[in-house]
């Protein structure tokens, strides 16, 4: 039977999880839930980390928004805040799995789980998201990359600045109308979307092991370059990746829709510009 | 409101549904079901399943597991030897088992049973248990299978042809000289699982003799009655009781867990209970994959001159119901179409696969998916338009079958009007459609597609009608309550037969030492088969109650007339409650018995007995979306038709017909399940993605057709559990054929595959005429395989 601790600090936190390893923190509890129902073994000890004030916080600053790393996928969908600051942000949350678990599952869950497979990870390195993450020597700035290693300690909070460019678009593809995995998700911003030479971030998630990023098929997308050529820079862009080849669909698949959702993305953002 | 006894939490005595209450019970989960039921000191099992698709079992080493906490008993092959029931099979040949002995068959093949006072403690003590195998070459695939040299695998048998249905009708030869154009096409099925929500359950428990088991059981007759021989028991001996279901989709229409189960409780000497997680589902029971070969002839009026096909089945380990399948898929593969000259060669095999059984539409939908879009492909390439081909094609009424049998009651141009016309409908209403895509990437389309399914011919039915002191009816039957709302049927046919108010009746759920013999709640058949036997019962019912009531008032029944509640003495008005009859009778109760039995009619002309006593009866309807850059297929718009004859249970019956559209829609668009090295590629509903909510079409309008009543015909009552399903993947197939120009051969519709035909242009359509030459053996070839 898994051990469980509360701290009442996210000192108290830090020092339970340090103290009794391998403890690892929980908050929505959703991906220890299905791994344990796919019978993987789960970790022995467990520090609730949910109720923490510094992981729950939505806080508009003069610059940024910071965003809490236990807030909910539900309380991100609804937040005025993020919904006014960062629409991206929230679209992804509110596409992400089903009412029931976006309810439970944690913002902070959602990137650290599942890196490569997490909608809002590819929505907030679109953003330009940076973490600060609570480590046993002290917290750190909000600096840390999102998609880099994961080290010890607790993820706190990510920020992104705003206000956030301006335009942005979200593709996710899935099969079925409701209740899967996507089989790819891009994200796109474009600050000046209606210029010829816009700049902006392109990335995909549920493609590979880690987020995928795709500038090379956003440039060609935004000069509107012809399908071999938008096709041929995704394969530049994926050259080192493995993409996955799953029960969902072929790496084959995955590397021919990355142009047309890169293309749809742009064009969406265009409208919103 | 249909009345309702006081819930029953012995599960000894049989439950009484209560009929208006079930919805809400249901979706608030107080339902009782199988996996609900529990005995004093009842003992939990958990199952020790093969590793490996084929190989000698060797032994299974017992040592570790038997010293884990909680471990009751651990029973192996050793065991039926040591009991004498090495040799004991079961199942649709009796080729299955208890458990496996000597030598395993399939990945998951169950091996052991360990008995713990714990669910938990047996599964983890079943982890424990090292099963000692010598692998052997598995056969993987039919084609395989059927191959000189092809292992074998069913031990003394010379091949692994399970099964061989073959039927022909007319001069092939003439009439493919008559052809103008020939058509032949290759299209495939894959396995898929029947996926109800509530996995096999089974609790079994011995007293004295006597084996009594709750089990998920879609036939508890006939799983009594296995249970009886396999055990040399007398059939009295034995009880099988079934709680309504959690669904079944023909998954739960064999013996599977019973026999084992009762076994490990006859050695553990304690109640056991099994229940299935959901990866023991899948390698419980499964659809049979399916390769169709099928080839047509048209003349220059567009009219057929010929079809013919060969279909080659996966059965998996054990037969289950792979010879009705293979006859069902065979006869159904052609169509309800005027065709001359016909041949069709079913053939069934066994390979090292999880067992296939019956799925929703018995074999129907893997034929429909090939026959209705090969009507299709014909059409299309004559330029004709589809619903006009098939109106020009469809048999009616008094016509041959393609078998040679007359059709007397066929209504497939009326079902494929009335889901055109629903479609159109549908199109009117609504007015919020979402535009295509602004950069024409979205393709729109339209198809149709038409089924024919037979119903089981002979089978039996039995029902017992009680009437009770308190004046309420008993409706005693074996049908089993799976969702589709058998008991309000039977109610309802009981009490419109007996001119009693609904009120009264109250239905006996099935339990074999108390309600009668049926052959199986499937294959559509209660409502028409059982409420067949309860009209029986009533007009039995109804007779000796009026002979009671005449010695009672001392005249002749013939002077009897029913007043409502009473009967009266015409002459005097004398008269007697019906409660009260039954008051007066030996027991208190006064039983009425019917019985069913269809059997198949000759044919006016050959003499030969008919396939079917009649024909289930739909036509399908459905505009598409397909995202021409992804692959995605959206079902925008759905409609479909069925033959009903009579509707008993209005709302039921329009259920049924919306479930049938939507269950179609997994297996087209979604479900898939394969077996790389014969393990099952899902083991979970993660993965193996069912249709969601999400996934039904907004507009969605389905019609059960009925007869206008009259006096001196009687309109026989169809069941609709399966009438539409097998026109739903072909109309979807034929759907985005037109909408991309190219045509899908192999389920399911995955957006890969409509990538492919996308690559592929209109290889599917355009060629093909001839001698079966151009697109179509370029699909055969596979031109639109590749991916998932």
């Amino acid at each position: 039977m898994a051990g469980l601790t509360t701290p009442s600090s996210l000192a108290e936190a830090l020092e339970d999880l340090a103290a009794v390893p391998p403890s690892r923190p929980i908050a929505g509890g959703v991906g220890f839930l299905l791994r344990r129902q796919l019978g993987e073994t789960l970790p022995e000890r467990f520090v609730a980390v949910g109720c923490l004030p510094e992981l729950r916080a939505i806080e508009r600053l003069e610059n940024a928004l910071a965003i809490g790393a236990a807030v909910s996928l539900a309380e991100l969908a609804a937040s005025p805040i993020v919904r006014t600051d960062a629409p991206l942000l929230a679209a992804a949350a509110a596409a992400a799995a089903n009412p029931g678990i976006r309810t439970t599952a944690t913002l902070g869950g959602n990137l650290l789980d599942r890196p490569g497979g997490s909608d809002l990870m590819a929505a907030l390195l679109a953003l330009g998201a940076r973490a600060a993450w609570a480590r046993p020597g002290g917290v750190t700035e909000d600096s840390v990359p999102l998609d880099g290693p994961v080290g010890d300690g607790l993820l706190l909070r990510v920020r992104t600045t705003v206000p956030t460019a301006a335009a942005w678009g979200f593709e996710r593809l899935r099969t079925r109308g409701a209740g899967d995995r996507p089989t790819a998700t891009v994200c796109v911003t474009l600050a000046d979307a209606r210029a010829e030479n816009a700049i902006g971030r392109a990335w995909a998630t549920s493609v590979a092991p880690r987020p995928v990023e795709l500038s090379e098929t956003l440039a060609a997308a935004i000069a509107a370059a012809s399908d071999e050529e938008i096709v041929a820079a995704t394969d530049v862009d994926l050259r080192d990746v493995v993409v996955v080849d799953d029960l969902r669909a072929t790496a084959e698949y995955r590397r021919r829709v990355l142009p047309v959702l890169v293309r749809r993305a742009v064009a969406q953002a265009r409208r919103r510009s | 409101m249909i009345g309702r006894e006081p819930s029953v939490a012995n599960p000894g005595s049989a439950e009484v549904a209560d009929l208006a209450a079930e919805a809400r019970d249901r979706v608030a989960g107080r339902i009782r079901y199988a996996i609900d039921t529990a005995l004093p000191s009842m003992a939990w099992a958990a199952l020790v399943r093969s590793p490996v698709p084929a190989g000698r079992l060797r032994g299974v080493d017992v040592r570790s597991a038997s010293a884990a906490d909680g471990v009751v008993a651990i029973v192996s092959g050793e065991d039926l030897a040591r009991e004498g029931l090495a040799a004991a099979r079961f199942g649709g040949l009796s080729d299955q088992p208890i458990l496996a002995i000597d030598r395993v068959s399939y990945v998951g093949e169950p091996v052991a049973v360990v008995v713990a006072e714990s669910r938990s403690a047996a599964t983890a003590a079943a982890a424990q248990v090292r099963v000692n195998v010598d692998p052997s070459a598995p056969v993987l695939e039919p084609d395989a299978a059927l191959r000189a040299n092809a292992p074998v695998v069913r031990e003394g048998r010379a091949d692994n042809v399970l099964s061989r249905w073959t039927r022909r009708n007319g001069d092939l030869a003439a009439a493919r000289s008559r052809a103008v154009r020939t058509f032949r096409d290759r299209f495939s099925n894959p396995a898929a699982q029947q996926a109800s929500l509530e996995p096999h359950v089974c609790l079994a428990s011995w007293d004295d003799g006597r084996l009594r088991v709750w089990s998920t059981s879609q036939n508890p007759s006939r799983v009594a009655a296995e249970l009886a021989t396999l055990f040399g028991l007398e059939p009295s001996a034995v009880e099988v009781r079934v709680p309504p279901l959690g669904g079944a989709y023909g998954g739960k229409n064999q013996a599977k867990l019973e026999p084992l189960v009762a076994f490990a409780s006859r050695v553990s000497g304690r109640p056991v209970k099994l229940v299935n997680r959901r990866a023991d589902e899948f390698v419980t029971v499964t659809k049979h994959p399916a390769v169709v070969t099928i080839e047509s002839g048209v003349d220059e009026d567009g009219r057929f001159t010929h079809r013919s096909a060969e279909i080659l089945w996966s059965a998996g380990a054990y037969a289950l119901s792979s010879v009705p399948v293979a006859r069902a898929g065979g006869l159904a593969v052609l169509g309800p179409y005027r065709i001359p000259a016909a041949a069709v060669e079913s053939v069934m095999v066994y390979t090292n696969h999880p067992p296939g059984g019956s799925f929703r539409g018995l074999g129907v939908s893997q034929a429909a998916w090939a026959g209705e879009q090969q009507v299709d492909r014909i059409a299309r390439t004559l330029g004709i338009d589809p619903v006009s081909f098939r109106r020009a094609n469809l048999l009616a009424s008094g016509e041959r079958l393609w078998t040679g049998e007359r059709v007397a009651d066929a209504h497939w141009l009326e079902c494929l009007d009335a889901a055109v016309e629903q479609l159109d409908g549908a199109r009117r209403r609504d007015a919020v459609a979402p535009p295509a895509r602004r950069d024409g990437t979205l393709r729109q389309a339209t198809g149709v597609a038409v089924a024919m399914k037979h119903t089981i011919t002979p089978a039996r039915s039995e029902a017992i009608l009680a009437l009770r002191a308190d004046g309420r009816v008993e409706v005693r039957t074996s049908a089993v309550d799976m969702g589709q709302g058998v008991e309000v049927v039977v109610a309802r046919v009981a009490a419109d037969a007996l001119e009693l108010p609904l009120e009264r009746m109250i239905v006996v759920r099935p339990d074999t030492s108390r309600t009668p013999f049926d052959m199986t709640t499937s294959s559509s058949r209660a409502t028409f088969a059982v409420g067949n036997a309860v009209e029986a019962a009533a007009a039995d019912l109804v007779d000796r109650l009026a002979e009671a009531v005449s010695v009672s008032l001392g005249v002749p029944p013939d002077r009897l007339d029913r007043d409502g509640d009473r009967f009266v003495d015409r002459d005097s008005r004398r008269g007697i409650g019906l409660a009260a009859v039954a008051a007066a009778a030996p027991g208190g109760e006064i039983l009425g018995r019917g019985t069913f039995v269809n059997e198949p009619e000759r044919d006016v002309d050959t003499g030969e007995p008919v396939s079917s006593s009649h024909w289930h009866q739909g036509a399908v309807a459905v505009d598409v979306a397909v995202d021409v850059g992804t692959g995605v297929v959206r079902v925008e718009r759905a409609a479909g038709a069925a033959w009903a004859g009579r509707v008993v249970n209005p709302p039921g019956a329009r259920l049924q017909n919306e479930g049938n559209v939507i269950f179609g829609l997994g297996p087209s668009l979604f479900e898939s399940l394969e077996f790389p090295d014969g393990a099952p590629d899902v083991t979970d509903l993660l993965d193996y993605r069912l249709p969601t909510i999400a996934d039904v079409p907004v507009e969605l309008a389905t019609r059960a057709l009925e007869a206008p009543p009259t006096a001196d015909v009687p309109v026989e009552r169809h069941g609709l559990g399966e009438s539409l399903i097998p026109a739903v993947a072909p109309a979807i197939g034929n759907a985005v054929a037109a909408a991309i120009g190219g045509r899908i051969r192999d389920l399911p519709i995955s957006p890969e595959r409509v990538l492919a035909a996308l690559d592929a242009g209109d290889g599917g359509d355009a060629g093909g005429g001839g001698d079966a030459g151009g697109g179509g053996e370029a699909g055969a070839a596979g031109d639109t395989g590749g991916g998932r």
